[in-house]
């Protein structure tokens, strides 16, 4: 039943959407392409795009020799590079997440971390910092723990929902809980530590990239590549359950199913992507907020968009951490939460004109 | 053409440079033992290609330096080198261009003398400390422990790269990890270099590893000396004769529990800590329970936190003062021996903690029995320390302020 | 207040004394040179015209004669002598150069102390400045808030 002028409106719109998604991949390469010559070592922009088809090309390319005195393929290839696209991927997942979570539970102030996911990770991350206690050990004593955690909030909502009722109420309300429950046992943790377990413990909970690397980076994108496309497939029931569990289950959408199924999803890739970083904030709440303002709802297209936009803010926040004080890098959750305020003032100031 | 040639030579230095690395250098018969012949044939063809218009074929001045180290220190041979997270390093070359995250490995190298110019980057708290590392100002910035600058540090090109071996463990191996993908030739190695139990082993594995063995000797002697006086006084103390202590931070009562270094440096001077069987580290205690436990000496530590002052950049003692009669005024706490008796006594984290602690367990000592250690003056020792081992133009009749009462 | 390092001592040296051969030995020199706080190093001694080489008690793989330098050896001793043929005036046209190889340190056989104290390690290191408080606090509000706003 779509009028000429409906037609009109739509196709306006998709070619919003498309412009949209187009822009930010552009954004996105030149981006990166921006911060890979980023960085303390004082690498040349030349020198740092040298180095990337050095490293790709070995053998091929002719290194002049202060490429080789200061290191520079080493620099980028074990460092920067990884560190970027890791950016990139933490950024699009959290964002993703974030959109999820905030239609499946119909508020858009959820993120990952309104359901205590990030208490979790923060607080299994103080075991192993303080306790040495965990699951895997040595390099990946600290990581385990966060993942192990962070599902387990997961799984800790779910069964709490199923008791309760599959709502988005009962899914906060266990979501603060948990929240309460996990920071209460952090801080029972720092007041154990001592001074040097405490400073770990604050520095992993800053958020930061700084522990990246290729095989990290890999099991992101191996998670995303897993995930993303089912939550893109099933987009539609997204659109469906944001208009509420009566309009969604005469749709057909299974509702209880489809809403485990995404909080499952989303927890997932937030837990996989946290437990490398440690909490990163405000990603999954600004980046989906930003990309429905200028294409709307539509699922299928605001997941895709928002996980774009996540990406470039998340590497944009981290090009400024690493050049905002000179010789030092701020944790880049600490630049995010920055984000957060210019965001909420304008939500604000919106509210009251509205 | 040209282009292909320059790589295949390019290539074949790198082969070559990775090869040479792995042998000890000037060691013609490749066998793995430098000898006094195979160390003076490189320094005559060293000396004739250079002064007599010689054409043979001379090793490089790095070469013929790293030789004449491992032949005087070594032995002529490769080390093998074991640190304080027992892990084992063999070095065929002298470490030449350190880099270090750990302050206290610093002092400590710097007490054996380690020649500045060998260092290349440091941890941040040094360079915020122009008046206790003056010589090390220059030198790149590390960052931190937690939150390392890996491409400053990739950028000076360490060989070696010293860690806690016990602090903050996690943090370490990341740091090891990142610095390794970046740099494979970096070596790594773990060292405290402020708890007491291995202190003096960990000064005598430096001192080889540097070529210093003379000086960790006379370094040692010193530090044994100090040690060995207050451990010879205070193990003849049966247990029930000893003076109770009660132990506070630069946080209001919080104190040291068991296991913590501050209970092991009470222990070693002799106290008896009256919250030694408290579980955790540094707990917070209530006031009521010291006052019950009645102790015979009060020690405040100052130097953080609140209590951020003295030490070397600072030279006025008022502060301590009102931090001891501060304590003094709390409630009812006149009621206990400590403070009737006057035997309140602050001392800064710098002598107490970190590489200095023998310095700090010093005074501990003297303040638990000062009868018994009428010969021992810390103050002294300190100022040893400073100049004859840290080399440092530092006067404390003059400057900083770490104990009070004196 | 003023902090400064005071400097490590021991330095080299290598000091000659010449002394003519009794006459029985014909017609010759004999130099010693004093090896002083050099454990490893390189001494080239420049034999002035008109003199010729004779020998020396130094061990031959440690000794090397070259027209009219010789080049030697040094590790762990302290004193090398040796003999050269010619008139018993010129003394003081022998020249040398000494090298300290754990130190680096370089000097002229004769003077006191090195010329040249030896190159530093190519430590060419950017000063990056300090990064003050405000990090640190920024990071201390930044707890604050995680913390109330948690």
């Amino acid at each position: 039943m779509m009028t000429d002028f409906g037609r009109e409106e739509y196709a306006r719109l998709a070619e919003k959407r498309a412009l949209f998604i187009t822009g930010l991949i552009v954004i996105l390469i030149a981006l990166a392409g921006v911060a890979v010559t980023i960085g303390s070592a004082g690498l040349s922009v030349a020198d740092s795009y040298i180095a990337i088809l050095a490293g790709l090309f070995p053998g091929a390319v002719d290194l002049p020799d202060r490429m080789v005195e200061s290191n520079a393929v080493g620099i980028v290839w074990g460092w920067r590079l990884h560190r970027v696209l890791f950016a990139v991927a933490a950024g699009f997942g959290l964002a993703i997440a974030g959109a999820v979570m905030q239609g499946v539970l119909r508020n858009p102030l959820a993120s990952p971390f309104t359901l205590g996911i990030a208490s979790a990770a923060s607080c299994g991350a103080s075991i192993a910092i303080v306790l040495g206690a965990g699951l895997l050990s040595g390099g990946l004593l600290v990581i385990g723990n966060a993942f192990l955690f962070a599902m387990l909030a997961a799984a800790a909502i779910y069964g709490m929902a199923r008791l309760r009722g599959m709502g988005s109420e009962t899914m906060i309300l266990a979501g603060i809980a948990l929240m309460y429950l996990f920071s209460a046992v952090t801080s029972l943790l720092q007041y154990l530590g001592t001074a040097d377990k405490v400073q770990a413990v604050v520095f992993w909970m800053f958020g930061s990239l700084d522990r990246s690397s290729w095989p990290k980076l890999g099991i992101v994108t191996v998670v995303l590549a897993a995930v993303v496309p089912v939550l893109l497939w099933r987009a539609w029931d997204l659109n469906a359950l944001a208009e509420g569990d009566e309009t969604a289950k005469s749709l057909g959408v299974p509702v209880e199913r489809s809403m485990a199924g995404f909080m499952l999803a989303a927890s997932l890739v937030t837990a996989v992507i946290i437990c490398f970083t440690g909490t990163i904030g405000f990603i999954g709440l600004v980046a989906p907020h930003i990309t429905r303002m200028v294409i709307g709802t539509d699922h299928r297209a605001l997941l895709p968009a928002s996980g774009l936009v996540g990406a470039v803010l998340l590497l944009g926040a981290d090009c400024l951490a690493r050049t905002a004080i000179p010789g030092t890098i701020i944790p880049v959750g600490i630049m995010t939460a920055f984000l957060g305020i210019p965001f909420f003032l304008y939500l604000f100031m919106r509210r009251r004109d509205a | 053409m040209t282009r292909k040639l320059l790589l295949l030579v390019c290539c074949t230095f790198l082969l070559v440079g990775t090869a040479a690395a792995e042998a000890i250098p000037c060691d013609r018969d490749g066998n793995g033992t430098l000898t006094s012949s195979e160390l003076a044939a490189a320094i005559l063809d060293s000396l004739d290609a250079r002064f007599m218009g010689g054409t043979v074929e001379a090793p490089s001045p790095v070469d013929l330096r790293d030789a004449a180290f491992i032949y005087e220190h070594w032995d002529g041979r490769a080390l093998t080198i074991t640190d304080s997270s027992g892990r084992a390093t063999t070095l065929t070359r002298p470490l030449r261009r350190i880099a270090l995250f750990n302050s206290d490995t610093l002092d400590m190298l710097r007490s054996l003398g380690l020649e500045p110019d060998r260092v290349v980057g440091v941890s941040k708290y040094v360079l915020e400390d122009p008046v206790f590392y003056p010589e090390y100002q220059g030198k790149a910035n590390l960052g931190s422990i937690w939150s390392p600058d890996y491409e400053q540090a990739a950028s000076i090109h360490p060989d070696a790269v010293f860690l806690y071996a016990t602090l903050s463990e996690s943090s370490c191996a990341d740091i090891e990890k990142t610095l390794r993908s970046i740099d494979p030739g970096i070596r790594f190695f773990r060292f405290d270099g402020y708890r007491p139990a291995t202190y003096a082993e960990e000064a005598r594995t430096l001192g080889l590893l540097l070529g210093k063995e003379e000086e960790a000797r006379r370094f040692l002697s010193f530090h044994r000396n100090v040690t060995g006086t207050v451990a010879g006084v205070v193990d003849a103390i049966p247990a029930e004769d000893r003076v109770s202590v009660y132990l506070e931070s630069w946080h209001d009562y919080k104190s040291a529990g068991k296991g913590s270094g501050y209970d092991e440096k009470i222990e070693l001077a002799g106290g008896r800590n009256i919250f030694g069987e408290n579980p955790v580290e540094y707990p917070v205690v209530d006031p009521e329970a010291v006052i019950s436990r009645n102790p015979d000496v009060i020690v405040k530590i100052v130097g953080a936190g609140e209590l951020a002052f003295g030490g070397y950049g600072d030279d006025d003692r008022s502060s301590f003062e009102t931090v001891c009669r501060t304590i003094g005024n709390r409630p009812v706490w006149d009621r206990i021996s400590a403070v009737r008796d006057g035997r309140v006594h602050i001392i800064h984290s710098d002598v107490i903690g970190g590489p200095e602690y023998f310095i700090g367990t010093a005074y501990l000592a003297k303040w638990f029995y000062p009868d018994l250690f009428t010969d021992l003056d810390p103050r002294a020792v300190h100022q040893q320390y400073l100049e004859e081992f840290q080399h440092l133009d530092y006067d404390l009749d003059e400057h900083g302020t770490f104990v009070y009462p004196a | 207040m003023i902090f400064v390092l005071a400097a490590p001592a021991a330095a080299g040296s290598v000091a000659r004394v010449i002394v003519p051969l009794p006459e029985g030995s014909g017609n010759g020199l004999e130099v010693t040179l004093t090896v002083t706080g050099i454990p490893v190093g390189g001494i080239v001694e420049t034999i002035p015209d008109g003199y010729t080489w004779v020998g020396c008690d130094h061990p031959d793989d440690r000794t090397r004669v070259s027209g009219q330098n010789v080049a030697f050896a040094v590790i762990d001793e302290e004193a090398i002598r040796y003999r050269v043929q010619g008139p018993p005036e010129a003394g003081e046209a022998f020249t040398g150069t000494w090298e300290d190889l754990q130190t680096g340190e370089s000097g002229v056989v004769g003077s006191d102390g090195p010329r040249n104290s030896g190159q530093a390690a190519q430590a060419t290191v950017p000063s990056t400045p300090g990064f003050g408080y405000a990090a640190a606090l920024a990071a201390l509000a930044m707890i604050c808030a995680r913390r109330c706003g948690r």
